[in-house]
């Protein structure tokens, strides 16, 4: 056999946004727009326009409007409450995007694309009025509204990188921070290697919708079409986990059929327990998955 | 049976056996990262040490420079292979017998750029430029071809053909159509440029000079009727020239017609230089024609080297100017002389430049083959132009 290779640095840690990236967003957003407002008119319940479904009570704020007291459960438990309605729950919506080291990889990078798409349902949701949040890593969520300008999402999107921190994955970011109990929608953003479905239950919530959108490298989808033939010694971007270097022969159908069998346990929890789940590589252009997510497909 | 043109291109095979035995033999893995490693198998799959080895981009590279190499050796069915031989129409002037340098003669250093210019193993005939019916077959012309005997410069004209090569020591002013061209070349090359009994003219390399020769008087042998005009005059040049009259081994045989022939022939004549003879023409005569008998049109004074052939019997005495035919026969008869030594004419001394080769020697069995001939080239040219487009596509997808 030849000499060990050394493990590599991260092919592509940062966010390189598509030179036309904002022009696509704003494309998209009025697209999205028009999608609800017809939605709306055939009464469809919709993120972008949900209608006046009922989901649940919560307690009656000083100085709300009285109309929506429920006057039944008042008489009943003499205590005041609200109706919630999607539309309500909907108001704020919560983006986990995952930078982990994992994330660092593929052409282009799964940060780069998991980037583009936080981008962008943020920005729908800023469209339609909705106040948004964006949380990676440690720090803080950045919180946007309807009218504050696109290049503060675009700058903090910029910033980020893949495996600059500890804590970065969204099972550490759910463990320790957790979605305010008026977010009516979570998207989370990764490749959910190391997350599991149960480190989810904890954020589910009546009237809440929890989206994943799986981002995952093309040579990590299909290794044998994109490394034919070639001698590969794989190294774990966050670990010490390596695997010998032969050629991705039946190996790499063995480890097809693994990942066969991750995904499509993923697409079971999350369909059992109404969560939105996709998955697609780094190279799918964000606006096909973020109609998809939004529209409740 | 499948014979190769250039079969030293076939070594170039072991090249690229070599750079796939290397490739075998390294193998040496790039590190890659994946987020996923823990569903890629811990333990050794079988079949995986089968595979691994040379990425494809490489092997359609490799095959695609395999079909160019074989294509390069010039695959073909022997008796498609076998070329005419090249005609080599040798320059038989005595200027090709002069030395040139350390390299020998003339002819020799021609024929050192003649081995050069062809392929190893093209078969040759080489053509006496001045006599066509002459030849000989083989690597080198006989060593006699080149001589002091006075020879003429061959007809290129003639020779202007398709796998046929001059031989000559000079660059002609009028470069053949058809016909490829060696030349010697050479610079001027002094010595004797001619002698008689008693003295030898030498030429310096910048004027010529007498001087007693050191070389006795040359034989010269006269047969003819004593009546003749022709044989008194040859006398008279043999006398004048300080040569010796002999009939044991001369330098010059001079043969005048010995009779009139039966029956009553047509009377010729012949006529040149403002004097003319008129009799009865016995045979043609052999060799070089240097007069020609009227009205038949048929040579009556012929000369070769060494030889000189009247065959016209005079019935009269030469009429007209007497001192311009002594003038001419003289002439004649120093020509014919066959030199001793290394006398060489002053015209055949003179530099003749730098020499060269012109034409193309090459592509004689090709121009030959026909479409169906060229059909394994083409093939495997087509196929390296395939195999490296594929290498191109390949190398997209994995390294080369």
């Amino acid at each position: 056999m030849g000499a060990h290779p050394e493990k590599p640095e991260l092919p592509s840690p940062g966010v390189d946004l598509p030179p036309d990236y904002v022009r696509r967003l704003e494309r998209l957003v009025l697209q999205m727009a028009a999608k609800g407002e017809r939605r709306e008119g055939l009464g469809q319940a919709h993120l972008l326009g949900a209608g006046e479904e009922f989901i649940g009570h919560r307690p009656y704020r000083e100085g709300e409007d009285l109309r929506r007291l429920d006057w039944d459960l008042l008489a009943r438990s003499d205590q005041a409450f609200v109706r919630r309605t999607r539309r309500e729950a909907a108001q704020v919506w919560s983006v986990v995007l995952d930078t982990s080291g994992s994330m660092g990889i593929g052409s282009p990078g799964k940060l780069d694309a998991g980037a583009q798409l936080a981008g962008a349902i943020m920005a729908v949701g800023m469209r339609a009025g909705v106040r948004v949040q964006l949380k990676s890593g440690l720090g803080p969520a950045l919180s946007l509204r309807r009218g504050q300008p696109l290049g503060i999402l675009i700058q903090r999107l910029k910033d980020l990188r893949a495996g600059g921190e500890v804590g970065a994955s969204p099972e550490a970011i759910l463990s320790g921070w957790g979605p305010p109990r008026e977010v009516g929608l979570v998207v989370i953003i990764g490749d959910f290697v190391g997350l599991s479905p149960k480190d989810l239950e904890p954020h589910r919530r009546p009237g809440r919708r929890m989206v994943l959108l799986q981002v995952l490298a093309p040579e990590e989808l299909e290794p044998a079409n994109q490394l034919l033939g070639e001698a590969v010694h794989w190294f774990d971007p966050e670990g010490p986990e390596e695997r010998p270097g032969l050629a991705p022969g039946e190996a790499a159908l063995v480890y097809e059929g693994r990942l066969e069998a991750w995904l499509e346990g993923w697409q079971r929890s999350t369909r059992s327990r109404g969560m939105g789940w996709s998955v697609g590589a780094s190279d799918v252009p964000f606006e096909e998955r973020v109609a998809l997510a939004l529209e409740g497909r | 049976m499948l014979v190769w043109e250039r079969p030293w291109a076939l070594w170039l095979l072991v090249c690229l056996g070599v750079v796939l035995w290397r490739s075998l033999q390294k193998g040496a893995p790039i590190g890659r990262l994946l987020g996923t490693l823990e569903f890629w198998p811990r333990e050794k799959v079988a079949g995986e040490e089968r595979r691994r080895g040379i990425p494809p981009a490489r092997w359609a590279l490799v095959c695609a420079m395999g079909a160019a190499v074989l294509g390069m050796a010039g695959p073909a069915w022997q008796g498609e292979a076998t070329d005419p031989p090249w005609r080599v129409i040798v320059d038989r002037s005595p200027s090709m017998g002069l030395a040139s340098g350390s390299e020998g003669s003339r002819l020799g250093v021609a024929l050192e750029l003649l081995d050069s210019a062809l392929d190893r193993g093209a078969a040759r005939i080489f053509v006496a430029g001045d006599a066509s019916t002459i030849e000989h077959r083989g690597e080198r012309p006989p060593r006699d071809w080149v001589s002091s005997v006075p020879r003429p410069e061959p007809d290129w004209a003639r020779f202007d053909q398709p796998r046929t090569i001059w031989l000559t020591d000079r660059m002609l002013g009028h470069a053949p159509v058809h016909a490829c061209v060696v030349a010697s070349g050479g610079g001027v090359v002094p010595g004797v440029v001619a002698l008689d009994g008693q003295h030898e003219l030498f030429f310096d390399g910048i004027a010529s000079r007498l001087r007693p020769s050191g070389q006795g008087p040359q034989g010269v042998e006269v047969r003819g009727p004593a009546s003749s005009q022709i044989v008194a005059l040859a006398r008279i040049w043999v006398e004048s020239r300080g040569h010796r009259l002999t009939d044991e081994q001369p330098a010059l045989l001079i043969t005048c017609a010995m009779g009139p022939v039966a029956g009553a022939p047509e009377v010729q004549q012949i006529e040149q230089d403002g004097w003319s003879f008129s009799g009865h023409l016995i045979h043609p005569a052999e060799g070089r024609p240097w007069a020609w008998a009227q009205p038949s049109g048929l040579p009556a004074v012929a000369w070769s080297p060494g030889f000189v052939d009247v065959q016209l019997f005079e019935l009269a005495p030469p009429a007209g100017d007497l001192g311009g035919l002594a003038r001419s026969f003289g002439d004649l008869f120093d020509r014919a002389l066959v030199p001793t030594g290394d006398v060489v004419a002053l015209g055949e001394r003179g530099a003749v430049g730098a020499g060269g080769v012109s034409g193309t020697f090459e592509g004689g069995a090709a121009a030959r083959l026909g479409q169906d001939q060229r059909l394994p080239r083409i093939l495997l040219a087509g196929l390296a132009t395939c195999l490296g487009l594929l290498a191109l596509i390949l190398s997209r997808r994995s390294p080369l």
